[in-house]
């Protein structure tokens, strides 16, 4: 049974890590329509920006961050101004071509520019592994957790609760009609491009230092992220953030008492399943329409 | 207008997958001495050589997740240079196309193709999956591969005649870790291999030296969480953990092992034994054991290892003078003393002849000796230890 606990408590680091991810995925998707798969190369950009700032520029550490989240976000809203929003009337499989192209190209220019070699990072919190009731669980991994779940609360909050809430959902729903009702839908949906990018870009970071920096780091954990996702209801910020959870603790406890090879095959498995069951996922609003 | 959103939208996709393909292939050429070429697949018995040259043809991951391993490339021009420098062989001065594989078969098989119309011989083609497809295409038109980077035992079963290795065998690496293991007094030992040819190669090793593993996982070379199979590791109550895998998985399991205050003795092949490691994974790779056949490169007294730094240094001076670039020059020796021992027309079918009659051959990763093992190249491995940024002699 501590066997067991520990197995739950070793995946939830990993599992706030695609939560974020998942966060960035879905807000973008929430708002704007696009299934972005470039999300993970475009987060790995702004973890190798991060990394250039540090031992380049010479930057601090926090100061860093701050300066990578703004670019993060400049990239965002960039992607979306300079491609997406030209693009919105056209049909998803396009856009999701012109994401795909993306994803190519972004990982091609990280490796010209910055190489393929793995690079480090330093943990947010470096320490040894504390013992929570005789379960170990490092300092990083305990920050990871908290701020994936206060990150996913304020998001929930601000979607659910707020005006921009209110105007995204608006927009996500019909742009032209949000449009004509006043909401200025270029500037939300760019809005939710600079954040979801951020956020994906803070998964990207948090991961580094448990994983090596080169291009193509993330190509793993953005498959993970989509299960997480997807499982969550593809829609939903709290899904999101449970669903990278269970996703994460899942593929441990599926590494450990099956298989690692099988871990992606089952985690599959079981999404496949729940959609049976919940095609809108475990958090997802069932969609209705009247013919 | 709906139909012009949609061109536009069409012409924008095929912009952005168009300029994404172009970058991408921007990284693919990385050559000396020549590039390009079609595809056709003509060749002849000396296509390649000419009164003044002779050149061979590579493929090595300079992009992907391998793509360290590029550093190799180095070492062969190096050492060619320093032999052109020389005055070549015979008269010849050598040449080098060296072409991307991003360690992906099928992009090594299509670089392959381009390499034919205009090589004589390959050497020092990088990793397991892509020797295997570019032996494909290499034997049936009977161009000689001297010194694949692997062990795999496949190369060494039913070898071609075409196929000279230089590496040692995966399985005398495994045997290796698997007696020093036994060696050092360790009670419970795991073993974490890659689920393929090159793992489970050396894992064959591991277990052919006697040692009984405590608990034995394999992993895939796309798993990025490692904390599930420290955990297995730490609950076994294992003292020493062998490590058979490339350097990113090797990298994040010692960081998992961190994450657990877990701290085994850590005995690993000589593949994940890269510069980066040290800071990669801070924690747990110094003090780590690992295998060798290329010996310490801080050793300036050893013959061999001076000559290669102070080439490196003179010929490809701002490549890293690394374990990887001395495998490309180990490999380069072993190519240039086959052209040296050819007698008369320079042709392939003189050429492998040349190379079999190598003898003794003294070389930076050990002795070849062809002439009495057949296509067998290196068979002596060792182990160093991660001191202080650096491979050390243990001890």
């Amino acid at each position: 049974m501590h066997n067991f606990v520990q197995f739950v408590v070793g995946g939830l680091g990993f599992g706030g890590i695609y939560a974020f991810a998942a966060l960035g995925l879905v807000l973008i998707f929430k708002t704007s329509g696009v299934v972005n798969f470039a999300f993970g190369a475009m987060a790995t950009v702004v973890t190798m920006i991060l990394w250039t700032l540090l031992n380049h520029a010479g930057l601090p550490f926090a100061a860093a961050w701050v300066v990578a989240m703004a670019i993060a976000m400049a990239i965002g809203a960039a992607t979306n101004l300079a491609l997406l929003q030209r693009l919105h009337q056209s049909s998803p499989t396009v856009q999701i071509v012109l994401t795909l192209g993306l994803l190519i190209l972004i990982e091609g220019l990280a490796g010209v520019l910055w190489g393929y070699g793995p690079k480090s990072l330093p943990q947010p919190l470096s320490g040894t592994p504390v013992s929570i009731a005789s379960f170990l669980i490092t300092p990083n991994d305990l920050f990871i957790i908290g701020l994936t779940i206060v990150i996913g609360l304020v998001l929930f909050v601000v979607f659910e609760w707020t005006r921009i809430g209110l105007a995204m959902r608006a927009v996500a729903a019909d742009r032209e009609v949000a449009a004509l009702m006043g909401v200025r839908t270029r500037r939300y949906v760019s809005g939710a491009w600079a954040v979801g990018t951020a956020l994906t870009g803070v998964a990207a970071i948090l991961v580094t230092p448990a994983l090596s920096l080169d291009p193509t780091m993330m190509d793993q954990v953005a498959v993970f992220a989509f299960a997480a996702a997807i499982l969550g209801g593809f829609g939903s910020l709290i899904g999101a953030v449970v669903g990278g959870f269970l996703i994460g603790v899942g593929s441990n406890l599926i590494a450990a008492y099956v298989s690692t090879n099988l871990q992606l095959t089952l985690i599959f498995v079981v999404i496949v399943v729940v959609l049976y069951l919940r095609p809108q996922g475990l958090f997802g609003v069932r969609a209705t329409s009247r013919q | 207008m709906r139909q012009w959103v949609s061109f536009r939208a069409v012409k924008a996709t095929v912009a952005a997958l168009a300029l994404a393909f172009t970058v991408a292939a921007c990284g693919q050429s990385a050559s000396s001495g020549g590039g390009g070429g079609g595809a056709s697949a003509s060749s002849s018995s000396s296509t390649g050589v000419t009164s003044t040259s002779v050149t061979f043809g590579q493929t090595v991951p300079y992009s992907g997740p391998a793509a360290l391993y590029g550093e190799s490339a180095a070492g062969v021009k190096a050492y060619f240079a320093m032999v052109n420098a020389q005055g070549g062989v015979h008269g010849r001065k050598l040449k080098l196309i060296s072409l991307d594989d991003q360690y992906l078969p099928p992009v090594a098989v299509q670089q392959t193709r381009k390499l034919i119309p205009q090589e004589f011989a390959e050497v020092a083609v990088n990793g397991s999956a892509t020797t295997k497809a570019v032996l494909g295409v290499l034997k049936p038109l009977g161009i000689p591969l001297v010194g694949p980077q692997t062990g795999a035992t496949f190369l060494f079963q039913n070898t071609p005649s075409i196929l000279f290795n230089v590496w040692p065998e995966y399985t005398i690496e495994g045997k290796l870790l698997g007696s020093f293991a036994q060696k050092l007094g360790l009670k419970k030992v795991g073993v974490l291999y890659q689920n393929d040819d090159f793992g489970q190669s050396l894992l064959s090793g591991v277990l052919a030296s006697g040692l009984k593993p405590a608990k034995t996982i394999s992993y895939d070379p796309s798993q990025t969480d490692f904390s599930p199979d420290a955990q297995q590791f730490k609950s076994a109550g294992v003292d020493g953990v062998i490590i058979l895998a490339i350097p990113k998985p090797t990298i994040a399991f010692l960081n998992a092992m961190a994450a657990l205050n877990f701290k085994p003795v850590r005995i690993m092949s000589q593949v994940s034994a890269i510069p980066q490691s040290f800071s990669a994974a801070p924690q747990e790779f110094p003090g780590s054991y690992v295998g060798a056949f290329i010996p310490p490169l801080q050793d300036t007294s050893n013959p061999q290892v001076a000559q290669f730094e102070s080439a490196m240094r003179k010929y490809e001076p701002g490549a890293p003078i690394s374990v990887f670039a001395g495998w490309g020059w180990t490999e380069a020796q072993v190519a240039v003393a086959g052209l040296k021992n050819v007698t008369g027309k320079l042709t392939r079918a003189s050429y492998i002849k040349g190379l079999e009659s190598i003898s003794n051959l003294q070389t930076l990763g050990g002795t070849v000796d062809y002439a009495a093992t057949g296509h067998v190249g290196l068979t002596k491995m060792f182990i160093v230890q991660a001191r202080n940024g650096q491979l050390r002699p243990v001890g």
